[in-house]
């Protein structure tokens, strides 16, 4: 409900998209570790701060990408929604957002497979997952585990991101 | 219909009113064009009509009420609206943006669908082959055929066109031009019209009204405008040989003669002949066994012996009783011959036009004046 809303005011207000963007960009260039670290004293150790560092990372991709994709529809489009008695939410559902479907996925592809890798990271805080092997394996001078961790997060990306383009192109068309 | 009184619109940052003081009465069934350099308040004027602008001051009324006192959403679905870029929505087909208005004032489904069918036999798209197209799969004169469709989805008694062909080349917006005319003439809704272009506002108009910043300077028929501009700046507007501009006034189909005769394409030369002379002509029309125009001969062309199909000579172009003598003049232009011939719309010839009708027409206004 929130992000709904959010993605109206941009709209209404650009400043304000302007201001979110950089805000969210501004978190994304913080290094992963680094924010983990500043979360813990926060939201200590394990799950709970590595569900809000990875939300922080995901803002910018999506908010993004949802922003473009609404602002670059064509302004006749709209008009001629406006002119012919369609109210602002029947255009944002039947017109803005069809329209904006695609790079709105895409943003959220990315943050999916951004997401998977800075997951892995988090168990560098106690968030357990696939990241343990790879941070044990380190620890250990485990080659065999290092790789097994990384390849198996690889493969989870790669699939989130397949299932994903197939959620898209079912919806899309 | 439509009533604008002393409305004035005044943008914030701008230093003079875009609109001033602009007084338009507009009957029923009327085509009102407004006409005038761009930034002289024609399509703002518009835009207040359905509430996409509000006006400073003024009242404007729409069927005698007052508009400010509509919901603006229920007010717009009963004002149909075309602009130049169409805007259709892409991701819908052809007949889900038709149905838009009708969808939003919860029309049943079937009655739509009829109504989607009828709508596009109306602009001359065959509903089997368009109802799932796409906007994208269709050419910029389909497209706007589209548009005007959709305008007219839920039988709006009112139309706003903000320059609906001005995208259009100069070809594909006379057929347009020529086709909204013969709809308009079967379905009489009030238009409000917009353009920059003075021979469209001609053709278009039952009444024109002049623009100049902000400022209505004439508001009269295209023929009073013509015979007795108000002021130089009108006179400018409208440019060069005012009795061409004229042409665009006249219909082919009030003042074509009568078509000559038409023989068929697989008869021998012998019965062009005979055709010739029984009716004292200098013209043959040759037509496909369907009737439909395929050449002409000459004289000259019926004295070689063989098929009509072998001696005629082949028609580039026709144009259509709705025509502009205007158009009829550019084609005998580009076709290069002292006539041009008129077929109706399933292409069988009906009439013809020679420079004799049109010396005829620019004369018999020439008398008037």
């Amino acid at each position: 409900m929130f992000l709904h809303q959010g993605k109206i005011s941009f709209l209404w207000n650009d400043r304000a998209a302007r201001m979110i963007l950089a805000v969210t960009g501004t978190i994304m260039t913080i290094p992963s570790i680094a924010m983990f670290a500043f979360l813990i004293p926060l939201f200590g150790i394990g799950i709970a701060p590595a569900l809000v560092g990875l939300t922080l990372y995901c803002l910018l991709p999506i908010l993004r990408n949802t922003y473009t994709g609404l602002k670059n529809i064509d302004p006749a489009v709209l008009l001629a929604a406006q002119g012919m008695g369609m109210g602002e939410a029947k255009i944002l559902w039947r017109i803005k957002l069809p329209l904006a479907f695609m790079v709105i996925m895409a943003g959220i592809r990315t943050a999916v497979v951004m997401g998977v890798g800075i997951t892995a990271v988090a168990a560098y805080i106690g968030a357990g997952g696939l990241g343990q092997f790879i941070f044990r394996g380190i620890s250990r001078a485990n080659d065999k585990m290092v790789l097994t961790g990384a390849i198996f997060v690889a493969i989870l990306a790669i699939l989130l991101d397949y299932g994903l383009g197939w959620v898209e192109r079912k919806l899309g068309t | 219909m439509i009533k604008l009184e002393h409305v004035t619109k005044v943008y914030k940052k701008s230093e003079g009113p875009a609109v001033a003081d602009l007084n338009l009465h507009i009957g029923k069934g009327e085509v009102c064009v407004l006409v005038g350099p761009s930034g002289c308040g024609k399509t703002t004027t518009m835009k207040m009509i359905n509430r996409l602008i509000e006006p400073t001051s003024g009242t404007i009324f729409v069927d005698g009420q007052n508009i400010m006192d509509v919901n603006p959403i229920e007010l717009r679905r009963n004002i149909g609206y075309v602009i130049q870029e169409i805007g259709l929505f892409p991701h819908m087909t052809i007949a889900e943006n038709i149905a838009t208005v009708p969808l939003e004032k919860k029309w049943p489904r079937d009655k739509i669908r009829a109504r989607v069918d009828e709508l596009l036999q109306l602009v001359g798209l065959d509903p089997n082959i368009y109802r799932q197209r796409k906007p994208r799969d269709l050419s910029g004169g389909q497209r706007q055929r589209v548009g005007v469709a959709r305008a007219m989805a839920a039988d709006p008694p009112v139309l706003l066109m903000d320059e609906p062909f001005g995208a259009l080349d100069p070809i594909n917006r006379g057929k347009l031009q020529n086709e909204f005319l013969r709809i308009q003439k079967k379905i009489q809704k009030t238009i409000v019209f917009v353009t920059h272009d003075i021979d469209e506002a001609i053709k278009m108009g039952t009444k024109i009204a002049i623009m100049r910043q902000g400022k209505l300077v004439q508001y009269d028929t295209p023929e009073n405008i013509l015979n007795a501009p108000a002021s130089n700046f009108v006179i400018n507007l409208i440019g060069g040989n005012r009795t061409i501009k004229q042409l665009n006034l006249i219909r082919v189909g009030e003042m074509m003669k009568e078509a000559p005769p038409v023989v068929e394409l697989s008869a021998p030369t012998v019965k062009a002949r005979e055709l010739l002379a029984a009716r004292g002509k200098d013209l043959l029309f040759a037509v496909e066994k369907d009737g439909r125009l395929a050449g002409y001969l000459s004289p000259q062309n019926a004295r070689e012996e063989g098929q009509v199909a072998d001696v005629m000579q082949e028609i580039p172009n026709s144009i259509t009783p709705d025509a502009t003598l205007n158009d009829a003049l550019s084609e005998m232009l580009a076709f290069g011959k002292g006539f041009v011939c008129v077929v109706d719309e399933g292409g069988k010839p009906v009439g013809l036009v020679t420079l004799g009708t049109l010396m005829k027409a620019v004369g018999g206004n020439d008398n008037n004046s």
